[in-house]
């Protein structure tokens, strides 16, 4: 059972931190609460479908352009709808809702409401001491690290990464030191919607796709963003696999709850804000992150 | 006063007469019947007013589309054989659908039933889905007078209100689901005299030895299934390991198949209808976990399901009121296979005759009819309760009735597996019943070569 917990809580728990990583990116840099994050996810999802069933076009080649549409659609919707109002983040939290909501609608009007799925590239199994793994579950994990570490070097090796990281520490002394504050919210912006559609490329062949589906993981990530503490891209990683493996565990201990991992996985999160309330590695002074 | 805002408030007040007039001249233009001269009635070549049907349904979901598809294969063959006959003239069917759009809103389930009212003045109403939708909108007909066949939504209330409240409520029949508390038992034990004794064959293992697991979604409609299960489960000396019940959202069900493979289930009984429907089977598929699935879920007949998991619900079993054998030719015309909500073929049908037995369409006239039916169609033959039972105006369930089928995807064709001509249970009157298109359940190989020698 410990090994059944640890190998699906990790598989689990890759696939909410690639969610959460451009969640907490753009939140990090640009200091919006981009609600309709899941729904560039989801409008990824539903490119992956279109062009792999419609078109007859190869995965890799549907999953760059999922992500292409899913950075194109999360700029344009920034720089028209965001960027006016980001300075103040209640009105940005509430017009990404109505965002993600009028994309479901838009969805739901082409497509219904109809479940659809894409067919796994990689079809089959591998067992990891004695657990049935799915091929694709370690691609979207195997995927869920490379992003992880190509967002750590873009963020510490990149002038780009370098700039948006020192507006997310002071955006006003970024601004006075002459970094063009707009131009990079709007490259994090870009950035983030990539993340949102590299994940949407990594499970597609996995969950339904439907007009509904940028609800069901918008919780479980901003749990883990919360939980790994605010503006913290690594936070939110560690947030992301503790609330996975808390739901894993859930199911494995408790079968005839496993409807509750959700809850579970959320009080955990409360219990451990409690004890520190800025999240695992959020910052309480100033201080250097990542 | 001043004298501008008394010149002000006479114009207001003169509009808003004139805006009056108007609206009393649309409403009589509309109320008014075309008028037709008594020679006229007799000449052949007069259009008769067609009988409007109204098809309630979630058009954006898979029920509506379905109930619509089936509706119309059955209005144009009535339609082609010269109509309905009112009372000696034949009149032609017409149909008019409207998205309720009720797994959403029950508020839009309402508008929508306004709109088939008031807007399209339909004579009969067919659909219904949701239960919560279902019971708001049935006020709105019963005023109206409408008679309305129900054809999905699992609550018996609008039943129990025909019985406490006859008059008022008499226009409603629920002709589809089948009454999911009787029904259940049944298909339980038809799937289990049926695959039991394949698993037997194929594997060695006896019934005495066999695991079974429950995976149902948490949502208030599968909380009976369980204790269905639990109650058949003794019947056929069967051993439960456990009940695992994710959420019906869920996008992931890795922990709870790799749980159920480490107690060594070989059967798991389902029942899921949110999104976790189409990653059961998939990952049943991909994990390769040695178990034989399905369970109650209406859409998992629909070829959406099919394509939705990529195949992987191959050897997945399901439940349908409608035998797709009855309709040839509707994969080929619609692309897909009906599913539950495709009883509207038979309500098309049954109020035919009612209307025809009754002369008319006038509704307190064609309810007396319609509690007479007694139609063979596809959903079997259709009976209703009569107003002193509790549960009236409900379609009969029975080896004679309406029966439901199960069915199992196999090559892609959602195969019907039962009824299989065999006894429940023993008892023999299940056994004179047997699909025209039966086909024998299969096993997933990975299931049999796994389980083989084992136990």
């Amino acid at each position: 059972m410990i090994v059944g917990i640890a190998v699906n809580g990790l598989v689990y728990g890759g696939i909410i931190a690639i969610l959460a990583i451009g969640f907490s990116l753009v939140f990090g840099a640009a200091k919006i609460l981009n609600f309709a994050h899941t729904a560039f996810y989801m409008a990824a999802a539903f490119t992956v479908y279109v062009v792999i069933t419609s078109l007859g076009i190869p995965y890799l080649l549907a999953g760059a352009i999922a992500i292409a549409v899913a950075v194109i659609l999360g700029l344009v919707c920034f720089q028209v709808f965001m960027d006016r109002i980001k300075q103040n983040q209640t009105a940005v939290m509430l017009v990404t809702v109505g965002l993600a909501m009028f994309i479901q609608e838009i969805l739901t009007i082409v497509f219904s409401s109809t479940f659809y799925g894409v067919k796994p590239p990689l079809a089959g199994a591998v067992e990891i001491m004695g657990v049935h793994v799915s091929f694709q579950h370690m691609l979207a994990f195997s995927v869920a690290v490379l992003i992880l570490y190509g967002t750590w070097l873009m963020l510490t090796r990149t002038k780009v990464g370098v700039a948006i990281t020192a507006i997310a520490d002071d955006m006003e002394i970024a601004n006075l030191m002459g970094i063009d504050v707009s131009r990079l919210c709007l490259i994090a912006v870009g950035i983030s919607a990539g993340l949102a559609g590299f994940a949407a490329v990594a499970v597609a062949p996995i969950f339904p796709i439907h007009s509904h589906m940028w609800m069901d993981p918008l919780t479980i990530l901003l749990a883990a963003v919360v939980l790994g503490g605010l503006e913290s891209v690594w936070g939110s990683v560690v947030g992301a696999f503790i609330l996975g493996f808390v739901e894993t565990a859930v199911v494995f201990l408790v079968p005839g709850g496993a409807f509750l991992r959700g809850a579970f996985s959320l009080a955990a999160m409360v219990a451990i804000l409690w004890v520190k309330p800025e999240g695992l590695f959020g910052i309480v002074f100033e201080e250097e992150r990542l | 006063m001043i004298k501008g805002s008394k010149i002000g408030n006479r114009l207001g007040i003169a509009l808003m007469v004139l805006v009056a007039l108007l609206l009393v001249v649309v409403v009589a233009c509309q109320a008014a019947p075309a008028s037709t001269p008594a020679t006229q009635q007799t000449t052949p070549q007069v259009e008769q007013p067609k009988i409007k049907i109204g098809v309630f349904g979630p058009m954006k979901a898979l029920h509506g589309p379905s109930q619509v598809n089936a509706a119309t294969i059955a209005v144009e063959e009535i339609n082609k054989a010269g109509g309905v006959n009112v009372g000696g003239v034949k009149r032609q069917l017409e149909l008019v659908s409207v998205d309720s759009n009720e797994w959403v809103a029950v508020t839009d389930a309402t508008a929508a039933m306004e709109r088939l009212l008031t807007v399209h003045n339909v004579d009969f109403i067919i659909g219904a889905n949701r239960s919560e939708a279902n019971i708001a909108c049935l006020e709105l007909t019963s005023d109206a007078k409408k008679i309305w066949l129900g054809t999905g939504s699992s609550t018996v209330k609008p039943c129990e209100l025909v019985n406490e409240n006859y008059d008022r409520y008499k226009y409603w029949f629920k002709l589809g689901s089948v009454d999911t508390m009787k029904a259940c038992p049944i298909l339980t034990s038809g799937i289990l005299e049926e695959v039991l004794p394949k698993i037997e064959k194929e594997t060695g293992i006896k019934p005495k030895d066999i695991r079974v697991a429950y995976l149902v979604e948490n949502s208030m409609w599968t909380s009976f299934l369980t204790q269905v299960y639990d109650s058949i489960m003794p019947k056929f000396g069967l051993t439960v390991v456990g009940t695992w019940k994710p959420a019906p959202n869920a996008t992931d069900v890795n922990a709870e198949l790799t749980a159920i493979r480490d107690k060594g289930a070989h059967i798991i009984l389902g029942g899921a209808g949110g999104s976790v429907s189409v990653v059961i089977p998939k990952m049943i598929t991909e994990l390769k976990i040695p178990v034989f699935y399905g369970g109650i879920s209406g859409q998992v007949a629909s070829y959406e399901h099919w394509k939705a998991t990529s195949g992987a619900c191959e050897y997945e079993w399901t439940w349908n009121m409608i035998d797709f054998n009855t309709m040839p030719g509707y994969y080929q015309r619609f692309g897909d296979y009906p599913i539950n909500t495709a009883c509207t073929y038979d309500c098309i049908y049954v109020i035919k005759e009612a209307v025809e037995r009754s002369g008319t369409i006038n509704p307190d006239s064609v309810v007396l009819e319609l509690e007479k039916t007694n139609f063979k169609g596809a959903s079997g033959v259709i009976q209703f309760s009569p107003k002193t039972e509790k549960v009236a105006h409900h379609v009969l369930f029975g080896p004679t009735t309406a029966t439901a089928y199960l069915q199992q995807w196999q090559k892609g064709v959602p195969e019907v597996i039962w009824p299989n001509g065999k006894p429940i249970l023993g008892d023999q009157v299940w056994a004179n019943l047997k699909s025209k298109g039966y086909k024998e359940v299969q096993l997933p190989p990975w299931m049999t070569s796994y389980w083989k020698g084992k136990s």
